[in-house]
């Protein structure tokens, strides 16, 4: 994962608005760059997360933003600035990700409500609501298999047992229920 | 769908199930639906989209490198403080923000557990007992959790180290998580993650939370052993 991807980010030498952002120093200004990495890096990461749904590709997303973000961002503009910048620098890094590995866009960083996740990140039960609305207008055994898969966290081979199936019917019914769900969010949107 | 033990490429959505990372190629729009679907469920699992705290330390690190190389902008004490999320309010608990600052600078292994118990709020029984908690050969290089009728807490073996911590939360005392993927304790009440040193490694409260209260532990034959209060 060496691959920069700078090509869209905002330089250092001007802000979101081409205002110039080294001049003064911002009153709520990072002291140094551990200071900036603690407060975003969970943030930045729970984002990402939320984009890509695994673990490794989350790391390495949130690996390239920082490394992309590292050589032109200044110290000296406001907390504000910073994380409009890594909300931008996400937007860029999510889109090429998707384009080297499917070559679809699969989910948007979108930049506002980056900066708002990265400043006020959402408490713990949005998401959970969210998907549970879902799942509830699935049919049972396909609500099921989800909540085992994705909520409970259980392999397909325990998913299978519980629901006293095969692994290869838990599979196909795994699929035909994100199907199922893909289609409740797109009647919903 | 393919005939079964037919080997295929596995379906993003699939590896998302998995939480495993996705696999490269082209995909169709139903593909592409089921896969939104399924980023957005997998999100939906509380506390499944926080960082392992390895990697937190990794990229610090490996920043901090490229800052050594050229940037201008200096690594502080203070800074690599508030990285583990012991910020301010650890320093300024005075002798327990100096543990914090020596079991941050050094390996797991080099952390003194009796320094450190003493030091840190430890739970230090006056006339308590050493009571059984674990087999050695079960937390060689690996934290397990134990109960006492008088508490519940984390042991680990690191090098040959044992350290042993309370396993309630020191922000309301909430009981921690063994999350052994990630190698660290969670609170399930908040965003917020212990080493299982002890040792805050996140969290998203308006102030740190102090590190977690460390207790007396012994090796006692093929026994751990930690200092507990007396039962009656």
């Amino acid at each position: 994962m060496a691959e920069r991807e700078g090509g869209q980010a905002p330089k250092g030498g001007a802000g979101p608005e081409g205002r110039p952002l080294h001049v003064v120093r911002a009153g709520d200004a990072y002291g140094d760059w551990e200071e900036l990495y603690a407060d975003n890096v969970v943030r930045l990461y729970r984002l990402l997360y939320s984009k890509v749904g695994n673990r490794a590709d989350a790391e390495d997303l949130t690996t390239e933003v920082f490394l992309a973000a590292f050589g032109p961002l200044r110290l000296d503009v406001s907390r504000g600035e910073v994380r409009a910048y890594l909300a931008k620098t996400a937007h860029t890094v999510l889109a090429s990700f998707w384009r080297r590995r499917l070559g679809r866009e699969i989910t948007v960083v979108d930049l506002d409500a980056a900066e708002e996740f990265l400043e006020r990140p959402p408490a713990d039960g949005h998401n959970a609501r969210r998907a549970q609305g879902i799942l509830a207008r699935l049919p049972a055994r396909s609500r099921r298999i989800l909540e085992l898969r994705f909520l409970e966290r259980q392999s397909l081979r325990d998913s299978a047992e519980a629901m006293g199936i095969t692994v290869g019917n838990a599979k196909v019914l795994q699929h035909r229920a994100l199907r199922m769900a893909a289609q409740v969010r797109e009647d919903e949107s | 769908m393919s005939p079964l033990g037919h080997r295929r490429r596995r379906r993003p959505s699939e590896a998302v199930a998995d939480n495993a990372p996705i696999p490269a190629g082209p995909v169709d729009d139903e593909e592409v639906a089921a896969l939104r679907a399924a980023i957005e469920l997998r999100a939906a699992q509380p506390a499944a989209d926080l960082p392992a705290a390895e990697f937190v330390d990794g990229l610090r690190r490996r920043l901090g490198e490229l800052e050594g190389e050229g940037r201008p902008a200096r690594v502080g004490r203070r800074a690599f403080l508030t990285v583990a999320g012991a910020g301010a309010g650890a320093v300024a608990a005075g002798v327990a923000g100096a543990v914090v600052d020596r079991t941050l600078l050094q390996p797991p292994s080099h952390a003194s557990q009796a320094q450190g118990s003493a030091a840190q709020g430890a739970l230090d029984p006056i006339g308590g007992g050493w009571v059984r908690v674990a087999g050695v050969d079960e937390v060689t290089g690996r934290t397990v959790s134990f109960t006492t009728p008088g508490v519940v807490g984390f042991v680990t073996e690191r090098a040959g180290d044992l350290v042993a911590v309370s396993g309630a939360c020191s922000h309301q005392g909430c009981l921690l998580k063994l999350n052994e993927a990630a190698e660290r304790l969670d609170c399930p009440c908040h965003r917020t993650a212990f080493s299982a040193e002890g040792r805050l490694l996140f969290h998203q409260l308006d102030t740190a939370p102090p590190p977690l209260a460390r207790l007396q532990v012994r090796r006692n034959g093929d026994a751990v052993e930690v200092l507990l209060p007396q039962q009656a």
